[in-house]
């Protein structure tokens, strides 16, 4: 009977209520607002251009898996915001440029101490390093796959320069996929404006961009895939509220 | 003898359940509870999204799966999620607890046989 009483000390705190001990994560809060300003264009829009902004605060944007030897450690975000020139009036396809910013504090895993880990110093280090650029320069290999009525879907490669951890790097990411939708009413289901469609994957190297922490590789890939969507449209969404950046 | 045998019994009926909840929330490798960031970092496309981007030839039904398997739910993991007790709830703490348990009960049983060995030895 001695030898029941510190066993059944211990079942009472494992089927504990879980009401105490919780500590709650300096990481961005559980707010689908979008918490970044669009950035403004870096050079002048010529004026065939048409411009179009990043719908955020809704659908999942960003995607990224990377192994682990328990399992993928996998997030997401709906929070990235930027701008996107499209081509000329007759190739609107053939966008010459955008930029987009994804906050590393808003990569939810589903762990509360994993993002938090995540966003530390010992990784993507927010505080130093709070957003995640890319700056796209032009598109290459353009291609028509698909045209019906109101849209258009080109296969393309992607150029520009990625900025993470306060590096960047110039990549070339291939087999991306965009669609310009003319505005419909079956679009206006989705958000008004003429829409943009922009999907990829992609991986990238964590030490390639100076996230040297020691689980990697033996605990952390150093390859991180990530799956990309993102919506634009020539109108701002009224719903989107963004607050000044910080 | 008996005691010891029910604590034992009972460890182990621990270690299985928790290996069951385990196979049954998806054999992921740390404990997780529904978490309101997950929710809120990207809903589900809508369904007029949806066929739209497969008409247009953007999307694929596995990709969109994909995107769905993100989702904010409970699974018992194999290893802790962290601190709390909601996310010490694991395998790996079932095994510790049933372990200690039953180490504390095998203790005092050879107690118990030692100090019986002794009265009966003493005239």
């Amino acid at each position: 009977m001695r030898a029941f009483a510190p066993c059944a000390v211990m079942l009472g705190l494992f089927v504990g209520n879980g009401t105490t001990g919780n500590r709650t994560p300096p990481t961005a809060p559980a707010d689908a607002t979008p918490k970044l300003q669009e950035p403004a264009p870096k050079s002048p829009v010529p004026e065939d251009a048409t411009v179009y902004h990043t719908l955020a605060g809704g659908e999942a944007q960003v995607l990224f898996t990377t192994d682990a030897p328990l399992e993928k450690l996998s997030g997401k975000s709906n929070q990235v915001v930027g701008y996107a020139v499209s081509g000329p009036k007759d190739h609107p396809e053939r966008l010459r440029g955008g930029v987009w910013l994804l906050p590393v504090d808003s990569l939810a895993t589903g762990i509360p101490l994993r993002d938090e880990h995540l966003a530390g110093p010992d990784w993507l280090d927010a505080r130093e390093h709070p957003t995640i650029e890319f700056e796209l320069l032009r598109v290459e290999d353009v291609e028509q796959v698909k045209a019906g009525e109101g849209f258009s879907t080109w296969d393309a490669a992607l150029v520009g320069t990625m900025t993470v951890h306060g590096k960047s790097k110039e990549v070339r990411i291939a087999g991306a996929r965009l669609t310009l939708f003319a505005e419909s009413e079956k679009t206006k289901a989705i958000a008004p404006g003429d829409l943009l469609f922009i999907k990829c994957s992609y991986s990238i190297h964590l030490s390639h961009y100076g996230v040297t922490n020691k689980d990697i590789p033996k605990k952390v890939s150093d390859t991180v895939a990530i799956s990309e969507i993102l919506r634009l449209s020539t109108k701002v969404a009224e719903t989107q509220k963004t607050e000044p950046s910080k | 003898m008996r005691t010891a045998g029910w604590i034992h019994a009972t460890g182990g009926a621990l270690v299985g359940g928790a290996i069951v909840l385990w196979l049954a929330t998806g054999r992921e490798g740390f404990t997780r509870w529904p978490d309101a960031r997950l929710e809120n970092a990207g809903s589900r496309p809508s369904a007029e999204e949806t066929a739209l981007l497969a008409d247009a030839g953007l999307s694929t039904p596995e990709e969109t799966a994909a995107h769905e398997g993100m989702t904010s739910r409970f699974a018992f993991g194999l290893l802790p999620g962290g601190p709390g007790v909601r996310h010490l709830a694991s395998v790996a703490t079932a095994c510790a607890i049933a372990g200690v348990c039953s180490g504390v009960a095998y203790v005092g049983l050879s107690r118990k046989a030692r100090d019986r060995g002794h009265r009966t030895s003493t005239p």
